[in-house]
């Protein structure tokens, strides 16, 4: 029995050496390091924006910005730049590289068609409300975009280097302006038909989709299941549509009117929302409780470039923005840190859930502000009731704990990966 | 490892206590802010007649109001027994963002003694209606003594609810009572002073004034409402005074009068009024 589990564990571990050593890997691996300083001054930015010049920020109301910051509006705009603009170019280096790596040519060649894929990606994501105007939805071409992005970079990719296969060098580079023409005529073609269709671009197409089954909900295996199916879309490099703090927007105003009028935390209507649980408890550093992520790589690694991506992504973690962890580490797409990073927020929602049911936590009635640090919500939230915090640290804890052994047995298996690609 | 970065560690935490304070320092006043941002769908309109008067004082103003605005009021009368005890005619419509209650005593009699005791009963009458209908923000009219019960009321007694004033028309209210020399201060307008900085910060504040003479509305002198000035100014967000002249501006029909009904309808009605046939 136990060398049948030894040899199916190391097939499992063969398996997962197998994908992050594969060509697939690297490539993703590469337009995730292309993209990383994006996502991580974009965040940095995102965090300023959000947290204290906004009058919905943490930091902005207890920091009482308003009153010492001149030029409040002024500052706002610079970070939303800041922000914004490295934003949008996610998807398109995401496409650019993704076709170059693709179509294995060298010089302005691999240029040309990574052009070529930008051109493609842009067209089928214009957006029809200012007539025959081309304009492009900004969100489409960011993070949110970077999964249609890489198919639209492997399509162009793919096919060029086809088409080319046969030809000797002396045509090449004719051969490949004709089938990047043609390619950016077809993709033209196929951006008619989406704006006929929809007015955003086929990236909200796709989003409206995938956000089909995420309900509103007060039952403890529709939570569990909607975090892991959020949880996966993230892991695959697909924006979660949970949005932190934005859930159950009826039922948090009717807990709220409650408290106003009756002045009291007690016989709440709805104490067990996916609000009081999910948002509140189980997000942590952002999708995936990932500040237990940063916590246990800081206190277990030893791995040079994981500290110090980590190290980065801290201060936005702080403010439950983790995109630059899941992409600096990286998270998405890898296997070993997609067991926890599920396993996590399961665990503090089957916490949260059942401490309210018994009545032992205070349920979150406030509205909690941006970028308040993830454990501190409970608190807060509850307008400082002791539960809360106590409650947010075990969740914290038990996140760490699920993250470090997770965290080790990564660091073995890259010392085995990196054997495997020098051979 | 773990020793070996210590620091760090301290460093991280330290950062985490510095995030923590902010936030802790700050959470009584931003729980109350909270608590009085959100504004419930009702709001009153709560209306106190002034002496001698039953609370079916109001009920042709009433229908005089409704046909002038979109949203029609619902009236509720409320008559405070001398035991405390309440009786009810009249209901609120269901989803009916401004219902007017109007609320009266058994022993509606003048004089100051009476004043306050009213004050008191206008209470009980306040915590039923606010525990029954659950708003979290008024309006209030006041014609003669019902005003001064109004002031009355919000200095001493409405900080103990989760209730907000948004504002508060006091028509003909003698604030020094009937005395004519503005330089004798009545026991009622020095406790009306001295309290008042307990009044709402948020209120807007309107007194009316009516005038027969040029020194009074035939029963309450002018400078009596005008000290109402020395009440509100600075206690309050705005505060406006108003003379109104002409037929029907006696101290009795102030309430009817239809200049005073139009600032009604400006002032402390949410309705939108009814637009004229012709614009100018």
């Amino acid at each position: 029995m136990q060398t049948e589990m030894k040899q199916f564990w190391g097939l499992i571990e063969n398996g997962l050496v197998d994908w992050l050593s594969s060509d697939t890997y690297f490539l993703l691996k590469r337009i995730l390091t292309v993209i990383f300083p994006l996502v991580w001054l974009s965040a940095m930015a995102e965090l300023v924006v959000k947290g204290c010049l906004t009058s919905n920020g943490y930091y902005y109301q207890t920091l009482g910005v308003k009153n010492w910051l001149p030029g409040l509006s002024v500052w706002r705009t610079f970070f939303q730049l800041l922000q914004q603009i490295p934003a949008h170019l996610i998807a398109i280096m995401g496409c650019y590289v993704t076709a170059e790596w693709v179509s294995r040519f060298s010089g302005d060649h691999k240029r040309w068609v990574g052009i070529t894929a930008v051109a493609g990606y842009l067209m089928l994501n214009t957006s029809s409300l200012s007539g025959s105007n081309a304009t492009f939805y900004g969100a489409s071409l960011g993070y949110k975009g970077l999964f249609l992005a890489v198919m639209v970079g492997y399509f162009v990719g793919w096919i060029i280097r086809l088409a080319n296969h046969r030809t000797d060098s002396i045509t090449t580079q004719n051969t490949i302006r004709g089938w990047a023409l043609g390619m950016v005529i077809l993709f033209a073609g196929i951006g008619l038909l989406v704006r006929e269709f929809v007015t955003t671009g086929l990236v909200n197409v796709f989003y409206r989709f995938l956000t089909y089954p995420f309900q509103s909900t007060t039952k403890l295996l529709a939570m569990l299941g909607e975090s892991l199916l959020n949880g996966f879309y993230w892991l695959i490099g697909l924006n979660g549509p949970l949005a932190i703090n934005n859930n159950d927007v009826v039922s948090s105003l009717e807990n709220f009117a409650y408290v106003i009028t009756h002045d009291s935390l007690k016989n709440l209507p709805y104490p067990v929302t996916f609000h009081t649980v999910v948002d509140t408890f189980a997000t942590f550093g952002g999708p995936g409780m990932t500040l237990g992520l940063i916590i246990a790589i800081l206190l277990a690694s030893d791995d040079h470039h994981e500290r110090r991506i980590t190290w980065l992504s801290l201060v936005p973690g702080l403010g439950n923005l983790n995109l630059p962890l899941l992409v600096g580490i990286p998270v998405v797409l890898n296997p070993v840190y997609g067991i926890p990073f599920l396993l996590a927020p399961l665990a503090s929602i089957g916490i949260a859930f059942g401490l309210l049911k018994l009545g032992w936590l205070v349920p979150v009635v406030y509205p909690l502000y941006n970028a308040i640090p993830g454990p501190f919500q409970g608190f807060f939230g509850s307008g400082g009731h002791l539960s809360g915090l106590i409650v947010g640290l075990i969740c914290l804890l038990v996140s760490v704990a699920i993250y470090y052994p997770f965290v080790k047995w990564n660091a073995r298996l890259q010392g085995r990966i990196e054997e495997r690609r020098s051979e | 490892m773990i020793k070996k970065r210590y620091g760090w560690w301290l460093l991280l935490f330290g950062l985490c206590v510095l995030l923590f304070l902010p936030g802790y320092l700050t959470l009584s006043k931003q729980t109350e802010a909270f608590k009085t941002s959100k504004k419930t769908y009702m709001a009153p309109l709560i209306m106190v007649p002034g002496s001698s008067a039953t609370p079916n004082r109001y009920d042709g103003l009433v229908t005089e109001l409704n046909k002038k605005t979109t949203v029609k009021h619902s009236l509720l009368r409320v008559l405070v027994k001398t035991d405390g005890q309440l009786k009810f005619s009249g209901k609120i419509r269901a989803r009916d963002p401004q219902p007017i209650i109007v609320v009266g005593f058994e022993n509606s009699a003048d004089g100051e003694q009476n004043i306050y005791q009213q004050a008191k009963w206008f209470n009980i009458a306040f915590k039923r209606l606010q525990s029954v209908y659950q708003f979290n923000h008024f309006s209030a009219l006041g014609h003669s003594n019902g005003g001064l019960i109004l002031t009355l009321f919000m200095e001493e007694n409405l900080s103990k609810y989760n209730v907000t004033a948004d504002r508060l028309m006091a028509i003909g209210s003698p604030f020094n009572m009937e005395e004519k020399d503005r330089n004798v201060k009545t026991g009622m307008y020095n406790t009306l002073y001295k309290q008042r900085l307990y009044l709402p910060s948020s209120l807007t504040v309107y007194s009316v004034a009516g005038g027969t003479s040029l020194k009074s509305d035939g029963i309450v002198p002018d400078s009596s409402v005008a000290l109402g000035r020395n009440v509100f100014q600075g206690s309050v967000k705005h505060y406006t005074e108003i003379t109104v002249t002409g037929s029907t501006s006696n101290h009795a029909d102030l309430p009817e009068n239809p200049q005073i009904i139009k600032l009604m309808e400006q002032y402390l009605l949410t309705g939108k009024p009814k637009s004229s046939s012709k614009p100018n």
